[in-house]
C-alpha cells in the first residue's frame, strides 16, 4: 500500500489557486463559428444556410435538424473539431434549423407546431432557395427523430435521410432516461413550469454518470497550465451549461407518447390529423448508432431499419459515446466524409 | 474597474499566503507529527472556506457582476464547479485518510474501517455529493420565503414582519434534526406550519379572500413540504446504503490489491478506483424501480409545492394593482393562438397564390 501523503492533499488545492489564475486569464469562448446566414426566420425559429467559398460538390442539399435539448453548436464547438465544417469540406450545401430559446409563448407550442409548422416551413424554404422538389434531411438525438417523423409525413419533399444518435424505441433495455421517464408525472411539470427548465434536464443528464462531473473537475486541475486543453474543456462545458428550457407542450407529448407510450413504434402516434407510420418512410436511409451513447442506447435506434419501408437503407455503428460520434479525433476523419460520400452515391435528380 | 481589482487582488493576496503558509506546512509534515495532519486540515478549510465566501458574494449579488473577478460568468461558472469537485476530493481524502495510513501498517483487517470513518462527516460528504443536503436546501427556502413575506408585509404595513425571525429562529432545529426519522420531520413541519398558520391569519383576512382560505392554503402547502421531506429523507437513506455499500467494496478492493503489485500509487489513483466502483453501484441503483418511483414523485411533489405557493402569492396581490402570473399566461395562450391563426392564413395564401400562378400557366398554354 501506499504511503499516505499530505503532500497530495496539499497539491489539489494548490491546483484549485492554478486553476483560478488560469480562468481569470480567459475571456467569453465562442462556439458554432462557421460563418452562416439566416434565410428564414419564424418567431423564434431560425433558418441558417453555411456560406461556401466554392460551389457545392453535391447538388442537393442538406438539411440539419438538432434536437431542442441542448444546442447545435455542438457540431461546430471549435475550428478542428467541427462536424459543420467537416460535412462542408466534402463538399455539401448545409442548411440549419435553430430552436432557439424558447419564450412563454412557446410554451404552448406543440409537437404538431415544429413538425407541420416551423420544420416543414423551414424545408419549403430550402426547396425554394435550391429550386429543388427534395431535400435532404439529417437529424441528430431528437432531432432525428423530428426528422424521422416528418419524414414519414412528408416523403414527397425529402430525398435522403441521414438520423445520427436518434431513438426511436424508446422503451429499449438499459435506456436510463426512459427508465426514470416512465416514472414522472409529466402533466404536473409542464402545468407548473410551462417551459421545462434545461437545469432539470441537465441534471438529469448528469446522473447518467453521477461522478463524471466532479472527476473531470479534478482532471483538468492538472491541466491549468495548458491553454489548447483547458480552452477544449471548456468550450464543452459551455456548450453542456447551454441547455434552453423545453417548449411546455410539445415537451409533454414528446415524453408521454413516446418515452412514457413508445407510440411511434407502434404506429399509433398522432401529428396532426395524421398517424406517423414508418413504413412510409420509402426513401434511401443511413443510421448512424453510437455504440457507447448512454443517452441514446444503440437499442434505441437500430429498430429504425426494420420499421421503414426503404429498400435502400444502411445502419452504421460508430465507437464512442453520444457527443464522442460528433467531437471525437476519429469522427472528424471518418464521420462527415463518410456520410457525404452515401449521400453523393444518390444525388442524382431526374 | 480600479476598485475591483483592488478588492479581489488583496483577497488573492491573503488567500495565497495562507495556502504557501500550508504548504510550507506539508512540506514539514512527518508521521510523528500527528496534530498537524489535523491542523493542516483546518488550514485547508479556511481557504476553501475562503473561495466559497467569495463566490456566494458573486453569485448571490452581495458584490454583483461589478466584482466579477473573471472575464466572463462563464469562467466563474468553471470555477465554482472546480471549487465544489476540490471540496468532495478533499472531504473524501480526509475521509479515508485514517484508513489508508492504517493500511499501512499491515495486517490491517478491512471489516475495521468503519471505525476509523467519522460517520457524520460521511453522511455530509453524500449530501454534498447529490446535492441533497436537506439543512441548507430547507434553510435557503425559508430565508427566501421570510424575506418575500417581510417585503409582502411591508406593504400592507409593518405589523407583520414577524414571521422571517420567526422563520430563521427554527433555522437551528434543522440541523439538529435527525435526518432519518421521517416522523419527526414530519412533526415539526406540521407545528412550524401551525405556527406560521397562527401568525399570518390577522393579516390574511385584510385581503378580499379572508383567513379561511389562507389557513387551508398553508394546510395545503404543510402537508405537502412534509411529504417532500419524508421521500427526500428516504432518498438520502437510498443514497447512504448505498454508498455505505459501495465504499465497503472499494474497501476491499483496495485490501485485496495492497497484497500484489497492483496497490495505488497515489490518491489520485484511489481516488479513480472509488469513484469507478461508486458510479457503478449509483447507476445499479438509479436503475431500480424504487428510485424511478421516488424520483418521480419528489419531482411532482416539488411541482406542486410551487404551484400551492405561487397560487398564494397571487392570492395576496390579488388587492394590488399588478399583473399577475396566471393573468400573463392567459395573455401568452392567446397570443400563441393568434400566431397559429396567422400562419394558417399565410399558409393559405401561398397556396392561393400557387393556384393562380398554375391557372395563368393553363390559360397561356391553351
Amino acid at each position: 500500500m501506499y504511503e499516505v501523503s499530505p503532500h497530495e492533499f496539499a497539491s489539489v488545492t494548490s491546483k484549485l489557486a492554478q486553476g483560478y489564475e488560469a480562468l481569470r486569464k480567459i475571456e467569453e469562448l465562442d462556439v458554432g463559428n462557421t460563418p452562416k446566414d439566416t434565410v428564414w426566420k419564424k418567431d423564434n425559429v431560425t433558418l441558417y444556410h453555411y456560406r461556401r467559398d466554392s460551389p457545392p460538390l453535391l447538388k442537393t442539399p442538406v438539411l440539419l435538424v438538432y434536437a431542442q435539448v441542448n444546442r447545435h453548436n455542438m457540431l461546430d464547438i471549435q475550428v478542428d473539431r467541427s462536424f459543420i465544417r467537416n460535412l462542408q469540406s466534402a463538399g455539401l450545401d448545409l442548411y440549419l434549423i435553430d430552436w432557439g430559446y424558447p419564450s412563454r409563448e412557446d410554451r404552448y407550442n406543440t409537437l404538431d407546431d415544429y413538425i407541420n409548422g416551423y420544420l416543414n416551413g423551414a424545408v419549403d424554404t430550402v426547396r425554394q432557395c435550391c429550386g429543388l422538389d427534395t431535400i435532404s434531411m439529417m437529424g441528430v438525438c431528437q432531432g432525428g427523430t423530428f426528422s424521422v417523423i416528418y419524414s414519414a409525413l412528408y416523403n414527397n419533399k425529402v430525398k435522403n435521410l441521414v438520423t445520427l444518435v436518434t431513438p426511436v424505441d424508446f422503451h429499449s433495455k438499459g435506456d436510463m432516461l426512459s427508465h426514470w421517464a416512465r416514472h414522472l408525472d409529466v402533466d404536473a411539470l409542464v402545468d407548473y413550469y410551462g417551459n421545462i427548465p434545461g437545469q432539470l434536464l441537465n441534471t438529469g443528464f448528469e446522473m447518467l454518470k453521477p461522478l463524471l462531473k466532479t472527476k473531470k473537475y479534478i482532471q483538468i486541475l492538472d491541466a491549468a497550465d495548458k491553454q489548447a486543453q483547458m480552452l477544449n474543456f471548456l468550450r464543452m462545458e459551455k456548450w453542456i451549461a447551454d441547455s434552453p428550457s423545453q417548449p411546455g407542450e410539445c415537451f409533454r407529448k414528446f415524453m408521454k407518447e413516446l418515452y412514457q407510450q413508445n407510440k411511434l413504434i407502434k404506429g399509433t402516434l398522432r401529428i396532426g390529423s395524421e398517424v406517423v407510420d414508418l413504413a412510409n418512410i420509402t426513401i434511401p436511409l443511413l443510421n448512424i448508432y453510437a455504440e457507447q451513447d448512454h443517452l441514446v442506447p444503440p437499442d434505441a435506434s437500430i429498430p429504425l431499419n426494420e420499421l421503414v419501408g426503404s429498400t435502400d437503407k444502411c445502419l452504421t455503428k460508430f465507437e464512442g459515446g453520444h457527443i464522442g460520434v460528433f467531437v471525437g479525433s476519429r469522427s472528424q476523419k471518418e464521420l462527415a466524409p463518410g456520410i457525404v460520400s452515401w449521400l453523393k452515391e444518390r444525388d442524382h435528380h431526374v | 474597474m480600479e476598485q475591483r481589482e483592488s478588492v479581489f487582488d488583496a483577497w488573492y493576496k491573503n488567500t495565497t499566503n495562507l495556502v504557501d503558509g500550508w504548504k510550507h506546512m506539508a512540506n514539514e509534515w512527518s508521521d510523528g507529527q500527528s496534530t498537524s495532519w489535523e491542523n493542516m486540515q483546518k488550514v485547508q478549510k479556511q481557504w476553501m472556506q475562503g473561495y466559497q465566501s467569495m463566490m456566494e458574494n458573486m453569485t448571490t449579488g452581495n458584490f454583483g457582476n461589478a466584482y466579477n473577478p473573471f472575464g466572463s460568468n462563464q469562467m466563474r461558472d468553471a470555477f465554482s464547479n472546480m471549487l465544489k469537485s476540490v471540496d468532495i476530493y478533499t472531504r473524501l481524502f480526509a475521509l479515508w485518510q485514517p484508513v489508508l495510513k492504517q493500511m499501512e501498517q499491515m495486517p490491517f483487517d478491512h471489516k475495521d474501517m468503519w471505525k476509523m470513518i467519522d460517520p457524520e462527516a460521511f453522511r455530509s460528504f453524500v449530501d454534498k455529493l447529490f446535492g441533497v443536503d436537506q439543512g441548507t436546501i430547507m434553510k435557503g427556502y425559508y430565508e427566501q420565503y421570510g424575506k418575500l413575506m417581510k417585503m409582502w408585509m411591508a406593504t400592507m404595513g409593518d405589523a407583520g414582519s414577524s414571521f422571517g425571525p420567526m422563520a430563521g429562529n427554527a433555522m437551528p432545529f434543522f440541523s439538529g434534526m435527525a435526518q432519518m426519522n421521517p416522523e419527526g420531520m414530519m412533526q415539526f413541519y406540521g407545528s412550524l406550519f401551525q405556527t406560521a398558520q397562527k401568525g399570518f391569519t390577522p393579516y390574511f383576512a385584510q385581503t378580499s379572500n379572508g383567513s379561511a382560505h389562507y389557513s387551508e392554503s398553508f394546510s395545503k402547502l404543510a402537508g405537502l413540504w412534509s411529504d417532500y421531506v419524508t421521500k427526500m429523507s428516504q432518498m438520502q437513506s437510498m443514497l447512504y446504503k448505498t454508498s455505505v455499500s459501495a465504499w465497503e467494496k472499494v474497501m476491499q478492493s483496495v485490501s485485496e490489491k495492497s497484497q500484489t503489485d497492483h496497490s495505488a500509487k497515489s490518491f489520485d489513483e484511489f481516488y479513480n478506483e472509488w469513484a469507478t466502483i461508486n458510479e457503478r453501484e449509483y447507476v445499479t441503483l438509479f436503475a431500480t424501480e424504487a428510485y424511478a418511483a421516488l424520483q418521480g414523485e419528489l419531482l411532482k411533489l416539488h411541482a406542486e409545492i410551487s404551484k400551492t405557493y405561487d397560487k398564494q402569492m397571487e392570492s395576496f396581490l390579488q388587492p394590488f394593482p399588478v399583473v399577475l402570473k396566471s393573468q400573463l399566461e392567459e395573455v401568452y395562450q392567446v397570443n400563441h393562438e393568434l400566431r397559429n391563426r396567422i400562419s394558417e392564413l399565410e399558409r393559405l395564401i401561398t397556396e392561393l397564390q400557387q393556384e393562380v400562378k398554375s391557372n395563368q400557366k393553363v390559360k397561356k398554354e391553351q
